[in-house]
């Protein structure tokens, strides 16, 4: 959006095409004035423009289009005063999207035209340039004499009261605010042989206030090549943005602002009536209250109690002069949520009393999804750290303690004294390989727990992954001549991924058959049911039982192999337990030394 | 050269036991060698010897990951044990692991000579019978 408004010099906007958009009042009465037409929205400008002009003005409209801030200077000649267009693209949401571009016409002096002075007064008698916040200055090189108009004598402070009356003091009274670096600015331009030059400088006003100056003009040369006189125009560029601007301009400004922010502003008075607020204020208090906010209304009003139980009591501390800042957050239908960070700011007078209170409101939902997300990644990072750890305890641990015994081994091949010895030694050496080889295997299924971010869920028949392992492991089942009784329903669906439901099943039904009681027949029960709309797959087995109290902390633990069964690897349960951890369940176990055990899987 | 009258291993690698005792048997520094595959059978058969001092062992080599109970807990069963022992045990701690941690911990636990990283050499293992 842009606040033409704002412009007290003739100022339109043209689309894309050339076509009138907006045009202000100085602009219309301009081109009347010196074109004797209309320049109406939706009027196409370049038939306006003179034929010479019109070449001029389409060649840098095309530049600014393309999102350059273009200057031509003495586009058009009015009478004896040229006037300069500044093009400035209008951008919409997008830095790339320009559709129009504003024009804004300003009065040059050419001082070879006739006295300056009697220029600035024509310029001056043009009600449309009246206001212009330009001042221009000229400066004889060769005479050091040094003419400044009516508004750059405003600028730097003057009345026509206080101007001193001899020209010839002019150029020292100027000095002594500055004005000197200005001039010196351009003189060192003039020699590098350029023929325009643009600065800001700091300078004084009469009044002692510092003022930001920024300067703009051309170096006029005599026919030998020597600078003859400078000539510039100059404004105020203040810190604020808005340093010599008059108070409506400001005014104007701050609400264009106000009006398009992204953020949403409420502001109060000290008895918490709402006194103003920008559109976006309402967009957000709409979505947090479900209520439309009003002005003359008390603030209490419009805010949603039971969302905000708090707010009352942050308001009271505002008006003690806190300033609060929270978040909210606001479940949205289909499940999406709204992230809002609130404000409240006290105002205060010069007397530290607060007057007023500025809400400030903002979606931060973006910000705080992004946050989610890293914090989600952070877990994730931890959760493969910790695997990391593990990996490297059994990298330090296991694979060592193999290193260790080959070196032993070795140290006994070498010193051998008997062939018995030596073919000892070397079955030995074939168990730590043995051993070595299936550490390798393990540290690989490690490192392959859950790697990928983002896991597939799939919902798959439980059945079918409870028939597949135990067609896998039908040779122990033969061996052992267990019972399997499989409970679950042949409808049971779970949404679970493929590859962890495979191995979760695989590897409780081969512990409950390798940890099987050599007294007694082992009989394995699979069942299935629903917690709290989740489905729990337990599966018990009557083996030799775990003691609890013992190992119970063990159990899941990497390589704690606590049976004395010889092929008892550890890692199987350790597997098991980050990959249903991993997608978001967990593992319970009851088991009675003797008796049996009893595994229960919550999706 | 200096003889102990008994040592005892305390590891679940039987290899490694295996191994261990073949070196000990060749360097000739003890009469005895016993030796447990954990913690517990360790303190079990400890207590079953309390009453029969010459028989107990006097440096232990204990390894810390072992199944049913771990070195440190064999180390805390034994400190509670140690008022009813009427003879210094040495006790040795010998893991494969590096981890800076086990090392530390090992420091720091008075009733423990010495943290040894696996295999023992020789020259160690001299040097163990000859202050024990």
């Amino acid at each position: 959006m842009f606040d033409y408004t704002a412009s007290k010099n003739p100022l339109f906007i043209l689309d894309s095409n050339f076509k009138v958009a907006e045009v202000n009042l100085p602009a219309v009465h301009f081109i009347k004035d010196k074109y004797n037409k209309e320049i109406l929205p939706g009027s196409y400008f370049p038939t306006i423009l003179s034929a010479p002009e019109r070449e001029i003005f389409v060649g840098h409209f095309s530049r600014a289009l393309t999102g350059d801030t273009v200057t031509i200077n003495n586009f058009i000649v009015h009478g004896d005063v040229f006037i300069n267009s500044l093009l400035t693209p209008v951008q919409n949401n997008s830095y790339t999207d320009i559709r129009k571009v504003s024009c804004e016409l300003s009065v040059s002096v050419i001082p070879n035209r006739g006295s300056s002075e009697q220029l600035a007064d024509e310029a001056e008698s043009m009600p449309y340039f009246k206001e212009s916040t330009f001042g221009w200055w000229e400066l004889d090189l060769d005479s050091n004499k040094i003419f400044l108009d009516a508004r750059m004598w405003e600028i730097m402070g003057f009345n026509r009261s206080n101007i001193p009356g001899d020209p010839n003091l002019w150029r020292a009274v100027l000095d002594e605010l500055g004005f000197g670096e200005i001039i010196s600015g351009f003189w060192v331009a003039a020699h590098s042989g350029k023929s325009c030059h643009e600065l800001t400088k700091q300078v004084s006003r009469i009044t002692g206030e510092p003022l930001l100056l920024r300067v703009k003009g051309a170096i006029k040369k005599h026919t030998n090549g020597v600078p003859a006189s400078i000539v510039a125009l100059a404004r105020a560029h203040g810190s604020d943005g808005m340093g010599n601007m008059d108070q409506e301009s400001s005014a104007n400004y701050l609400r264009t602002i106000f009006r398009n922010t992204e953020v949403g502003y409420i502001f109060l008075d000290k008895y918490l009536t709402i006194l103003s607020f920008n559109l976006k204020a309402r967009t957000i208090s709409w979505n947090l209250n479900g209520k439309d906010l009003i002005a003359d209304q008390n603030i209490l009003d419009a805010v949603n109690e039971a969302r905000f139980l708090s707010f009352r009591d942050n308001i009271n501390e505002a008006l003690r002069g806190q300033r609060i800042e929270y978040e909210r957050c606001i479940a949205k239908q289909g499940g999406d949520e709204e992230w809002y960070s609130l404000k409240l700011s006290p105002v205060f007078d010069h007397s530290d009393e607060v007057t007023n209170i500025i809400i400030s409101l903002e979606d931060i939902s973006e910000r705080k999804r992004d946050e989610i997300q890293l914090n989600k990644s952070f877990d994730l990072v931890s959760a493969q750290n910790k695997r990391l750890m593990n990996f490297s305890y059994i990298v330090s641990h296991n694979l060592r303690s193999h290193a260790s015994n080959i070196t032993s081994i070795v140290d006994f091949l070498l010193e051998a004294d008997t062939e018995a010895e030596r073919v000892e030694m070397v079955q030995h050496l074939k168990t730590v390989s043995t051993s070595l080889d299936e550490t390798l295997n393990n540290l690989n299924d490690i490192i392959s727990i859950n790697t990928s971010i983002n896991l597939i869920f799939e919902p798959l028949l439980l059945n079918a992954y409870i028939k597949r392992a135990l067609d896998i492991l039908s040779d122990q089942i033969h061996r052992k001549n267990a019972v399997i009784l499989n409970r679950v329903n042949q409808d049971v669906v779970i949404n679970y991924n493929p590859a962890y439901i495979e191995s979760i099943i695989l590897n409780f039904l081969s512990n409950a058959l390798k940890y099987s009681d050599p007294g007694r027949q082992p009989v394995v029960t699979i069942n299935c049911w629903e917690e709290k709309g989740k489905p729990v797959l337990s599966v018990a087995d009557n083996g030799i039982g775990i003691d609890l109290k013992k190992n119970g902390d063990k159990l899941f633990g990497l390589y704690k192999t606590f049976n004395g069964n010889t092929d008892a690897r550890g890692i199987g349960l350790f597997i098991t337990k980050n990959q249903v951890e991993y997608m978001g369940g967990r593992i319970e176990v009851e088991s009675e030394l003797g008796k049996g055990t009893i595994f229960k899987i919550y999706f | 050269m200096k003889k102990v009258e008994t040592i005892c291993i305390i590891d679940d690698d039987g290899l490694y036991t295996l191994l261990l005792k073949k070196k000990i048997e060749k360097l000739n520094i003890c009469t005895r060698i016993i030796s447990y595959s954990n913690g517990e059978d360790a303190i079990a058969g400890i207590s079953s010897l309390l009453d029969s001092n010459n028989l107990l062992p006097d440096v232990i080599l204990l390894d810390i990951n072992m199944p049913v109970m771990n070195g440190w807990e064999f180390m805390e069963a034994f400190m509670k044990l140690m008022p009813n022992i009427g003879k210094k045990i040495a006790i040795y701690l010998s893991s494969s692991s590096i981890a800076a941690e086990d090392r530390l911990r090992a420091q720091e636990n008075a009733a423990i000579e010495n943290y040894l990283t696996k295999p023992i050499e020789s020259e160690i293992l001299l040097k163990i019978a000859q202050l024990n």
